[in-house]
Formats: C-alpha cells, structure tokens, sequence
C-alpha cells in the first residue's frame, strides 16, 4: 500500500459534520410536515395502485386515494393495520400474501422477524429497500462518535433476521469495514476481535456484557482491546438504560455505546443521538405518530403513547399506520439540534405486556428500567408474569453483580423490593439468583416469561 | 454551490442517466445505471426534494 496517497471517501468538510445529513436531520418541522404529506399523498396512489390488501382494504371503509388532503386525514382515514393482520395473511397465502406490492422479480431479499414472540413474519425487500433500510443505521453511527473509516464487528449468526442484515446493509453503505463473526460461538467472537481487531463491536446489548463476561473467564479484559464504540439493537439498550450504558462502555473500555431503535419488518428507523438520551425518529424513511392505545387519539408532546409508524421505504411489502405496540413519550425539539421527532430514553414499554397488579397497570419495561437503574444489580434478571386467582402477579428474579458479597444478597433483595414499591405503587415477589445461575442468549434475550392461561393474555402474547 | 444547484445537478444526473438506459440491451450496463438512478433518486429525496415514491417501478 502506498502510504502518502491523498485519496479520500469523503471530504475533510465532510468528516468534520455534525450529522451525516444536515439538511435532513435539521430539517424544520413546518418543512417536515409539508414534505410528510407530499410524500403520504404519493404512498397511498402507490399502495391502492399495487397492494389487494390495501386495496381491498380502502375499498371496504369507501376510501379514495384523494380523500387524503391533510395529515389529520392520514391519521384519521387511513385504517390502523397490525402484525397479527400480516402474519394471518402470510399463513393464508405463504409468502407474502396479497400484501406485496412489487411484481416477484424486483425481490431482492427475503428476511424475517426474530420470532421471539411467536411464528416469524417474512419479509421481502427490492434491492432499492434494502439501500434505504441500511442507510437508517448511519445517522446512529455518526452521533455515536463512529466513522467510516472504523471497522465493525458483527457479533452474530446469519441467519433470516432482518436485524442482522440491516446492520450490514447499514455498514456497507456508512463506507466502514465489514467483519463477519458468523458461525462463531462466544469465545470465538473473543479470540476474532483480539485477531482482526475491529473498532466498532454491534451486538444485542446483553450479548456484549455476554462477550465480556466470558472473556474474563478467558483471562482477556475486553477493556484493553480495539474497540472503541459499541452500537446495538433488538433489545433496550445504552439510550433506554444509562446503567447498561456506563457497563458496556466499562466493560469494553469503550468511548461511546450508542443504540438504534428498529422493528424488522419497518425499519432501523430510531437512530440515537448525539447527547444519548434518546432516539430520533428518521422522517426520512419513516412518518411516526403517537396514540393513547385505548381511544386512537393523538397523544400531545411529553404523553406517553403508542408509536404508529407508516414506512416510505418498505416498498415490496408497505405498512402504513402499523401499531408498533410500543410505547413512547414523544418530543419535537433537541439540544442535540435534530428536529426529528424524538423519543425520551427509547421504548418505555409494551401495550402488549401490560399485567394489571391489584388495579395499577404495570409494563415489564418499566420493571427493567428500575432494575437497571440500582447499584449491585446486574444486566441478568427474568420477570415471571402469573394468574394467582383473580389476580396477575409478577415475580422478579435477578442476579445480584459477580463482586456484591454473597451476604448482601437478601439486603439488595429488599432493595429491589423497596424500589419497585415506591416507584410502581405495587409491591412485587422479588429474588435472588447466584450469578451466572441464569440462561444466556447470543439473540435477543428472553426476560419476561408469561405463565398466565392464554385468555388472561393479549393477543399478541398468547 | 447552493443545494438548490446541487438538487439541480443531480436531477440532470438522472436525465442524462435514462438517456443511456434508453433502448441499451447490455444486461452489465443496465444493472449499473439503474442503481446508479437509485442513488441519485436516494440523494434527491433525503435532500427533502418531492421526487417519485417508487424508481424501480416508475421507470419502466
């Protein structure tokens, strides 16, 4: 290699942005709107033109593309569409189903949903969704502190998981360096970044306190190898929970750890920002509104709500006005200077794991936040959801952090217990569990277990 | 340059590009400038310009 070449992928204005796209991550709200409805006006032509299921669907309410005049109206006229409405479609008619909106020849890649929550809905992209849905992982990487000059360590499998390959569709088009750790166990994700020494380590974020963990078993302390930043998704991490935050950058002797908030069958639509403390919608990609679940209303700023989302970039298979069944407090303005729509934390909680506890509604979320918020607690803990006669119970079991003393085991114990009394208004079965003694994940891990009978579920829990 | 002179370099971009795609037949050449559309579409609208919602579709 010659050494003195002055060739470079971007230019030195370039590299000393704020943002990786100015004009659109500080676009102002009255130009975002506008933009938003040119663009829904545009969406549902093409949806009515080119999907039987939106259109049959339109058909049945009376609704005419050109009904759709002002925002309002999108939010109001255009029905509500839900996962279980996709997946019941694809059982029927395996792929897709009538929601696929591009002849099959334009299907560049079929990906899936990680199908923790039951069977996985399939996925199709054209080659023009799958530039799109990785460019929405860049925004995440330039507030992080990340380059395109670093190189990225993708600590998990290949398989269908729309997830993973987002992530690499996001990395190929930032102009960083791929590092593949497919096919590797746990310690040969360690022994291949003490080899290839990456920079940028993504991973679920219990999966790099995984790595981390077992390292130390190894006799390798993460925190003196190349990695400088951490990025990661599919499970609440570093925005959602500071405490998870201050580990992984302990652990890893990282920088910055940044977290992107995506749902797989949308988008990676939520990139954090700069300051950390939350997500941003991409109004780019996406056109995101919040709801109170129970009415549909439209939720005012700093109200907790559920996310509806309609994607401008899932052209194969389109969502609009899709219940994300999370639930977020929204804010329209940013000391990081992003006008995007943003997020407080990230996701607070779930419609769908609600369990009502002698009368206060209670989000295992929620549970998760104060548990990540108390010293001595580690990342390693299981709420276990129970019908006792006409009530749901919740019981928490966790692992107290490998260095708190066995003695102070039941005292954390009463903590936890104290907290959760005095946050939720509820008093909960608290645990502990000898550290190491609960399961490990290299996905998405598995924390809240639901033991109710189905009919004290919602649907989408059974 | 303005981004409203850069909006209108890259739509030029794309004029000049569907003039080679036109009546081509080299498989190679297509697929390269048909992507290459898809980018400068991408540019087109995350500069907040109102461009067509689908290219891949819209071209043929």
């Amino acid at each position: 290699m010659v050494a003195t070449h002055k060739l470079r992928r971007f230019s030195a204005r370039a590299m000393e942005s704020s943002f990786w796209n100015e004009v659109a991550e500080t676009m102002p709200r009255e130009q975002l709107d506008q933009l938003h409805l040119v663009r829904l006006k545009k969406l549902i032509t093409y949806v009515y033109e080119n999907s039987e299921f939106y259109q049959a669907r339109f058909k049945q309410i009376g609704l005419e593309p050109g009904d759709v005049r002002t925002l309002e109206d999108f939010r109001t006229k255009v029905p509500m569409t839900d996962k279980n409405d996709f997946l019941e479609m694809q059982v029927e008619q395996p792929p897709y189903g009538p929601t696929q909106a591009m002849p099959t020849e334009f299907i560049a890649h079929h990906a899936e949903t990680s199908g923790t929550t039951g069977v996985p809905l399939a996925i199709p992209y054209s080659l023009y969704d799958t530039m799109r849905y990785g460019e929405s992982w860049c925004p995440a990487f330039w507030a992080t502190g990340i380059r395109p000059s670093d190189s990225f360590y993708f600590a998990f499998g290949w398989g269908n998981f729309a997830g993973f390959w987002s992530a690499y569709w996001g990395v190929r088009r930032f102009g960083g360096k791929v590092i593949s750790g497919g096919g590797l166990n746990t310690e040969g994700h360690i022994q291949a970044i003490q080899r290839l020494k990456p920079t940028v380590l993504i991973s679920t974020p219990t999966f790099a306190l995984r790595l981390a963990a077992v390292a130390g078993d190894m006799g390798i302390d993460l925190a003196e190898s190349s990695i400088q930043y951490t990025m990661h998704a599919g499970e609440p991490g570093p925005t959602a929970l500071p405490a998870m935050k201050n580990e992984i950058i302990n652990v890893w002797g990282a920088k910055n750890a940044g977290e992107l908030l995506g749902i797989a069958e949308i988008d990676a639509f939520a990139p954090c920002n700069s300051i950390g403390d939350g997500v941003h919608v991409d109004e780019m990609c996406v056109y995101s509104w919040v709801i109170e679940p129970e009415t549909g209303k439209q939720v005012t700023e700093g109200e907790i709500g559920e996310h509806v989302v309609t994607s401008y970039t899932n052209g194969t298979q389109p969502l609009l006005n899709y219940r994300t069944h999370d639930l977020v407090r929204p804010r329209y303005s940013c000391p990081s200077g992003r006008t995007w729509l943003k997020f407080d934390g990230s996701v607070l909680g779930r419609t769908d794991f609600m369990i009502t506890l002698r009368g206060t509604n209670v989000y295992p979320t929620a549970v998760e936040n104060i548990l990540g918020g108390i010293s001595g607690v580690s990342s390693n803990y299981e709420l276990h959801m129970t019908r006792e006669g006409n009530n749901d119970e919740m019981e928490i079991k966790f692992e107290p952090d490998p260095q708190v003393d066995k003695a102070s085991w039941g005292t954390l114990s009463e903590k936890v217990s104290s907290k959760i009394r005095e946050v939720l208004k509820v008093r909960m079965a608290v645990t502990y569990q000898a550290p190491e003694s609960l399961p490990r994940y290299d996905l998405k891990t598995k924390r809240v277990f639901d033991h109710r009978p189905k009919e004290f579920r919602r649907a989408l829990d059974r | 340059m303005t981004n409203e002179e850069r909006i209108e370099k890259i739509r030029t971009a794309r004029t000049l590009i569907l003039e080679a795609l036109d009546d081509c037949g080299i498989p190679m050449i297509e697929g390269a400038l048909s992507e290459a559309d898809l980018n400068l579409h991408w540019a087109l609208w995350n500069m907040g310009e109102p461009v067509e919602l689908q290219p891949e579709l819209e071209r043929i």
